[in-house]
């Protein structure tokens, strides 16, 4: 069996865990823990992912694509440096109801250059509902400061074919000679 | 001068319901009320039928040898058939009119082609749900793509299909309205003039209008983007926040994201073409990915993005890179330059590149694929079954 990987990053209630489970196959296994602390942007998340979340898509017999979602707490960064070992690429979700969205989406660029500059990245914003800036162009600004210019969704985490979308453009940008199974 | 005689009864087959409302609206409107559309074949006394429909060439057979009808056929490609009148799609409002006056003369003097038989049931065919629902997928694809052969650029007669005048329909009132928005950095513009009125916020984003984008109200949208606009009726009017306010609290108005909305609306007017002027030769910039989660993603817009973001290629270049039907970035592209996401670069004409140059881009975009592509593209038909 040939395993790859698929990396899902971003703070915490971005969306990752929900994310995943949207385009996995099997249910998710996640390692959420109860919080004492109830996170303000989030007052009704009561459990916070202190491990990582993990699903699967089965492309066959002896094909699996591993999709890890990193928690998002900084304290538990030592464990991002074994999970995006080997990652096909990258998915970031970040929330734009939070306080510093922008700030998160640096940090979060920084944290994962390495498999960004030997790979690829999206980015997807989340909850825009509840809140509608920043704007998609704020973080394609920040992008740019770091030579970035990926595709930059609104996305609803819930939503399969949003979530499908991103990956999608994250397999175009990885190779855009991709044969598209679209009728013509 | 209102008519007085009665009307003639005209049946319809392989008419989508977009087309059928904008034969209502001719038939009461420019035709004064000279046609009814009916629904029932047997006292049907003329009839238009779209050839290309799904199943259109079968369908046609049967309705032959039961209905000779004087009958008007609508079809992207010309129809000789004998007894039969043609009228070429996109329709053309004058050319309709022409072909119906014909139709009239036919049904005033009946002339019925021989070997007349007994009318016999409609045919109808017994469809799974799923059959219709994928239908349905192909139909709202083929309004925003078309269903246009790959063209030669080479053949003038070929190139001149390709083309369309935004300005004659509501995309180029829409236009305008952007360019006054930027222009005057105006908080609101209320667009009058077209079948329903319509207010634009352009730096929020927002449109107001009655039709939104509900299954009924969809299909009155797109027939008032397919009907040619009448540009001395057209208006606009500079609103204040208040007004704004004022104006969509009597009117009812729903608010909607202008950017989803203009990008449904350039792609059902493009209909797979591209606004007259533009070079296929130049090469097409997209600075930045779409917001594609937000918009109708066409086939192959993903693919062609990633390539115009790794590599700008011309038009007709795009299509033989990535070995697609040009009528899919031609749509794509439409959507895209008339919501400003994309421009031609100016300084480079790529038929002007020195021999070979094209060649060995299009070699070069082939021929670096991803040392994972074949898991890649697994995990995209994965994706695309969803």
């Amino acid at each position: 069996m040939k395993n790859y990987k698929l990396i899902f990053t971003g703070p915490p209630g971005a969306g990752k865990t929900t994310a995943i489970s949207v385009i996995s196959d099997t249910p998710v296994i996640t390692t959420e823990a109860k919080t004492s602390i109830r996170d303000s942007h989030h007052p009704d998340k009561d459990s916070i992912t202190v491990g990582l979340d993990y699903g699967s898509i089965k492309l066959s017999k002896e094909e699996k694509i591993h999709l890890y979602g990193t928690p998002g707490q900084e304290r538990f960064d030592f464990m991002w440096k074994i999970i995006k070992e080997g990652g096909l690429g990258l998915i970031l979700l970040i929330d734009n109801a939070r306080s510093e969205p922008l700030e998160e989406l640096r940090f979060f660029l920084k944290a994962f250059e390495d498999l960004i500059q030997s790979t690829k990245v999206v980015v997807g914003i989340t909850r825009v509902d509840i809140s509608d800036t920043p704007k998609i162009t704020d973080y394609q600004q920040i992008l740019a400061t770091f030579n970035l210019n990926p595709p930059v969704f609104e996305i609803d985490a819930r939503r399969k074919e949003d979530v499908s979308l991103l990956v999608q453009a994250l397999l175009y940008s990885l190779d855009p000679s991709l044969k598209d199974s679209h009728k013509s | 001068m209102e008519n007085h005689k009665k009307p003639i009864s005209i049946v319809v087959f392989g008419i989508n319901k977009q087309t059928r409302s904008i034969l209502e609206l001719i038939f009461r409107g420019p035709c004064k009320g000279s046609y009814i559309l009916i629904e029932d074949i047997q006292v049907a006394q003329a009839c238009i039928f779209d050839i290309d429909n799904i199943d259109g060439l079968k369908l046609w057979k049967k309705y032959r040898i039961h209905y000779p009808l004087p009958t008007l056929i609508l079809s992207l490609e010309k129809q000789d058939v004998a007894g039969t009148l043609y009228v070429k799609k996109p329709i053309e409002i004058d050319a309709l009119i022409k072909g119906l006056d014909k139709i009239k003369q036919l049904v005033e003097t009946p002339k019925r082609i021989h070997n007349i038989s007994t009318p016999s049931q409609a045919p109808k065919d017994a469809k799974l749900a799923i059959e219709i629902a994928m239908e349905r997928e192909e139909e709202s694809l083929h309004q925003f793509c078309g269903v246009h052969d790959d063209i030669n650029p080479a053949n003038p007669s070929e190139l001149k299909h390709v083309y369309y005048d935004p300005s004659q329909y509501m995309q180029g009132f829409c236009e305008k309205a952007i360019d006054v928005s930027i222009q005057t950095k105006n908080k609101g513009i209320l667009l009058e003039g077209l079948y329903t009125p319509m207010l634009l916020r352009y730096q929020k984003n927002q449109m107001f209008c009655d039709c939104s984008f509900t299954k009924k109200s969809t299909d009155l949208l797109r027939t008032m983007t397919l009907l040619p606009v009448s540009k001395s009726a057209l208006r606009m009017t500079f609103l204040n926040d208040r007004e704004i306010e004022n104006y969509v609290a009597l009117n009812q108005l729903e608010a909607q994201a202008f950017d989803n909305f203009f990008w449904q609306l350039s792609l059902w007017t493009s209909h797979g073409r591209i606004p007259k002027g533009i070079d296929l030769n130049k090469v097409v910039v997209l600075p930045k990915w779409p917001n594609f989660t937000r918009l109708i993603v066409t086939p192959y817009a993903l693919k062609i993005s990633a390539l115009w973001m790794e590599n700008p290629h011309s038009l007709l270049d795009t299509a033989k890179v990535l070995d697609i039907p040009q009528r899919y970035v031609f749509a794509f592209f439409s959507a895209a330059y008339a919501n400003r996401l994309i421009f031609l670069d100016r300084r480079i004409k790529q038929h002007k590149l020195p021999k070979g140059v094209v060649e060995r881009r299009i070699k070069r975009s082939t021929t670096k694929p991803n040392p994972h592509r074949g898991l890649l593209q697994r995990l995209l038909g994965r994706l695309h079954r969803r």
